[in-house]
């Protein structure tokens, strides 16, 4: 009885917050707060017009799905080449590969811009944002892909490179079909757990931009800009 | 051999080149100068000096609300995944979906929430006033040390509960057993038998939260206001507006120096904990 009541208060606290947010994008008053008004869309009609937020979205979605491709790519690569390695290198690689999700991603963030503006004399870009998602993502890729891979019959594979397949052949016809939905899972969950609106769906970005247009008159600068967002998701 | 070297090239590229060569010259820069806005590449501790005479204190107090986010979210993490392994049945796996949904969250439209929650018209004053408990707006909830700490626990939270469910579920139900059988109270289950078991798990969830909520800027900028200021603002402060980037790299590297000390001291002190109650028990 008392752990229920303790898994509801854990619940409330963490998805509360959240859905608060999504149900008050639908809500006609400006303000959050009950009663909440008749029910509308018409946030997400300003949101459609707003063409700050077209350009916005659509550098968002590029990021993403070029995160999630390349990095499940050097992911499942670098999980393939793992799974068969000596229990020594797998634990320094790992070790190694995941050191970027623990920095801060402040830190990490000014260590590009110093490399690409000061170090190469670069711009910055969509194609740097995209490199320094990979980094952050790919950790995650290999570790679902290596547990995927932990329950994963070798035999099979053997079997196709007895018969006369070549390395590439074994793979795209034996070790894909098997490991696809872990792929699958590990590219959809990678890039999203640290940039904040590559690959969000339309109401939490609806709910950001709602917060500008609603509170933008009383409390302009405590207000989430644009800039921010672009800003933190250029920089990580 | 040369397959494997092969295999892990592209990943290791990216390593290398976004990070460890980026990140070894952002070390370097912080012993360079800046005169009149340029940068001037010598051998100067005028970056590092002005870190520990300048940000001394605000770089304790950016410590100070790592520590307690860190704390926060490993021990309600326990909980939750306690709950979670042992208490809810076969409603577990729907509590880590739970958990895991609130990973997609998002991180500013989180802090949106709070705002709306915490602010001087939030939920929350409103709830107050409506109950009559206060008849002003509390002004504190937002813009304050509080804020910034709930705000992040909310955000870091699931980054703990996973690491140590994964460490819970080694725990068999056996010793659990066995330990009550041999009449341990349920208290003595939990700090013998079960805590010992998800030590490095704890740690581990203990040591994220601390580093992200430590390096963290965009809470405490805006949920912070002028008393929940942290390090990583000033960060960006000297990055951008002051154009000081070797003060900006001496103030990231000394942060991330700093916490790691912490984690050490703790590791040092948890295995020197544990082997003193391993010497107890036999």
């Amino acid at each position: 009885m008392i752990w229920r009541l303790v898994i509801a208060l854990f619940l409330l606290f963490m998805l509360g917050p959240i859905l608060l947010v999504v149900l008050f994008s639908f809500g006609s008053n400006a303000l959050i707060g009950f009663p909440m008004g008749g029910l509308t869309l018409d946030w997400y009609t300003k949101l459609a017009q707003d063409t700050g937020f077209h350009s916005a979205f659509w550098a968002s979605f590029i990021v993403a799905l070029a995160t999630a491709t390349l990095a499940t790519i050097t992911g499942t690569c670098a999980a393939l080449a793992l799974t068969k390695a000596a229990p020594k290198l797998v634990r320094s690689a790992l070790a190694a590969l995941s050191l970027p999700v623990l920095l801060p991603p402040l830190v990490v963030a000014i260590a590009i811009v110093v490399l690409f503006v000061r170090g190469l004399g670069l711009g910055l870009g969509l194609p740097v944002v995209i490199l320094g998602h990979i980094l952050v993502a790919q950790p995650f890729v290999i570790l679902i892909v290596m547990a995927r891979l932990a329950r994963f019959d070798q035999a099979t594979v053997d079997a196709a490179r007895d018969l006369g397949a070549t390395h590439w052949q074994a793979f795209r016809l034996v070790t894909l079909p098997q490991i696809a939905s872990a792929l699958i899972g590990a590219g959809s969950s990678a890039p999203p757990s640290r940039s904040m609106i590559s690959s969000s769906p339309p109401s939490p970005s609806a709910a950001a931009t709602r917060s500008r247009l609603s509170s933008g008159a009383r409390c302009a600068p405590r207000s989430i800009p644009r800039s921010m967002r672009s800003r933190r998701s250029c920089w990580c | 051999m040369r397959r494997a070297i092969l295999l892990l090239a592209p990943s290791l590229a990216v390593l290398i080149g976004i990070f460890a060569i980026p990140v070894l010259l952002l070390f370097v820069v912080s012993f360079w100068s800046v005169k009149s806005f340029r940068l001037q590449p010598d051998f100067s501790l005028a970056a590092w000096h002005r870190f520990f005479t300048v940000y001394g204190d605000l770089t304790l107090y950016t410590l100070a609300v790592g520590l307690a986010v860190g704390l926060f979210c490993t021990l309600l993490g326990f909980v939750f995944a306690y709950a979670a392994r042992f208490k809810a049945g076969r409603f577990g796996d729907l509590l880590l979906v739970a958990t895991l949904i609130t990973l997609f969250g998002g991180y500013l439209v989180k802090i949106y929430a709070w705002k709306s929650i915490l602010g001087a018209d939030g939920l929350l004053n409103q709830a107050l006033m409506g109950i009559g408990l206060t008849s002003q707006p509390l002004a504190f909830l937002i813009y304050s040390r509080g804020a910034v700490i709930i705000a992040l626990v909310h955000f870091l939270l699931p980054f703990a509960i996973l690491p140590i469910y994964a460490s819970l579920r080694n725990v068999s139900e056996t010793t659990i057993e066995a330990a009550r059988d041999l009449g341990a109270s349920a208290s003595q289950v939990l700090m013998r038998v079960i805590v010992p078991q998800c030590l490095s798990g704890l740690f581990s969830a203990f040591a994220f939260c601390f580093l992200l909520a430590a390096g963290d800027y965009v809470t405490p900028m805006l949920l912070g206001g002028t008393s929940g200021s942290m390090l990583g603002q000033f960060v960006l402060l000297e990055f951008s507006t002051n154009f000081n980037w070797p003060a900006g790299s001496a103030m990231s590297f000394g942060l991330l120096f700093v916490c790691l000390l912490v984690i050490g001291a703790l590791a040092a002190a948890g295995s020197r904990l544990m082997r003193r109650g391993e010497g107890a028990a036999s």
